[in-house]
């Protein structure tokens, strides 16, 4: 039977590289036009291979590798360089949005600090300067931070959160250096606990007379 | 590790530490490839010096290929190395570092190649001629019609020129071709075929 159809372009290129053997493709026997174009396709590709790259000058090989050099130079220690991490992102890409997560982490701390601090801040408001020369009993610097914690929601809620960490900053300050200052603690002063022991019936003494014994001998003193 | 004739020699591999002291103070030129990739992650600047030096060459005649001249074969050499340095971390080493090279420098071409038609050098520009080898009559000839050929391939439509430099030069197979450029195998051959043809008309059928 013979072929009528021309060789496909695959079939001649299969051909001309050797990957398919001629007598596999029958037709290249009886067509003139087939067999003309696979010989010009070989002349041809013999043409392209035999055409080398012109070699440079001798020195070229130097100055090339000098320039490449300073190209990676300039890379690894310019403005350009880049952060494999961030898949080869350079500097001059990332430091604006660095910087920007950095002002939002910023924020957001100062923002939790100042929440945290928040409720702390109520019942240990601070002591009424007015109070420091007398000395004020435990009763009434309860009283004056009962009445400082119901006024500071509306003095907070005023202030942005940056403001609200430089004011809780600047109250616990203040609170530290006023209750040295009135030399104020926590803990009771005498006449207070004079009054509490006068209050104490006999028996009642006797006990509390036994007990701290007791914790003073436990403690070793 | 393995031992050459009593020698202790480390077969290193990407990810394993590269070298011992005699190699780290040695001459660095002696490394194998893996070997100098290791030591430029490991913050030797020197190391690539010399995977440039080893490899210039191919690269060149390769960007030559495609751009048909010798400065903008230069700069896409220096591109090809550019971006090779930035995606060293990524070298895994299953291929030989001038394989990845190679595509490195083949991605770089065709990108290049799209973005602009290449323009080939003059006859006359400043080339290195052999003279111990042919009369210099015979070469300029040789010369002239080897600038035709360059000239005709670069007037291929951009896939037909990358296939067969490809084919041509690069001896890959047209599987790689297509997977090079990102078509069939038997677009790839088609590819071929059509910038045969064309260069065929290109040239003129007096002179094939």
């Amino acid at each position: 039977m013979t072929h009528m159809a021309h060789s496909t372009p695959e079939e001649l290129i299969d051909v001309v590289d050797g990957t398919r053997r001629v007598s596999s493709l029958p037709h290249l026997a009886d067509c003139a036009a087939c067999r003309a174009q696979l010989d010009e396709l070989r002349a041809t590709i013999g043409e392209v291979a035999a055409i080398d790259v012109p070699e440079p000058p001798p020195l070229y090989w130097r100055q090339l590798s000098a320039r490449v050099h300073d190209a990676v130079e300039r890379e690894r220690f310019g403005a350009g360089r880049r952060i494999w991490f961030l898949g080869g992102a350079s500097w001059d890409t990332v430091w604006p949005w660095a910087a920007a997560a950095v002002l939002v982490l910023a924020v957001l701390v100062t923002t939790r600090r100042g929440a945290e601090r928040q409720p702390q801040r109520t019942p240990t408001s601070t002591v009424n300067l007015a109070q420091q020369d007398s000395a004020p009993s435990v009763g009434s610097v309860t009283e004056s931070a009962r009445v400082d914690a119901e006024r500071a929601p509306d003095a907070l809620n005023a202030g942005d959160s940056a403001d609200e960490s430089l004011i809780a900053f600047m109250q616990d300050l203040a609170e530290s250096m006023d209750a040295e200052a009135a030399g104020v603690s926590l803990r009771p002063d005498g006449s207070v606990t004079d009054a509490a022991v006068a209050e104490l019936s006999p028996e009642e003494r006797a006990e509390m007379q036994r007990l701290l014994q007791d914790a003073m001998r436990g403690s070793g003193v | 590790m393995t031992t050459h004739g009593g020698t202790w020699r480390p077969t290193w591999v990407i990810g394993m530490p590269y070298a011992d002291a005699r190699d780290r103070d040695g001459p660095i030129g002696s490394l194998t490839d893996a070997e100098l990739v290791r030591a430029c992650l490991d913050g030797r600047p020197d190391a690539f010096d010399v995977i440039v030096e080893r490899h210039q060459r191919t690269v060149y005649r390769l960007c030559y290929r495609f751009v048909s001249n010798r400065e903008d074969a230069s700069d896409l050499s220096q591109e090809v190395f550019l971006r090779a340095f930035r995606a060293l971390h990524r070298f895994r080493g299953d291929a030989t570092l001038g394989t990845w090279l190679h595509r490195i420098a083949v991605n770089a071409c065709l990108t290049r190649v799209s973005a602009q038609a290449p323009a080939t050098e003059p006859i006359n520009a400043d080339r290195h001629i052999d003279e111990r080898e042919e009369p210099a009559a015979e070469q300029l000839v040789r010369a002239e019609r080897a600038e035709r050929v360059r000239d005709a391939l670069a007037q291929l439509p951009e896939k037909q020129r990358a296939a067969l430099i490809l084919r041509v030069y690069e001896e890959m197979t047209h599987r790689e071709i297509a997977i090079t450029l990102g078509t069939s195998v038997g677009a790839a051959k088609a590819n071929v075929f059509h910038a045969l043809r064309n260069l065929k008309r290109l040239l003129g059928s007096e002179t094939v």
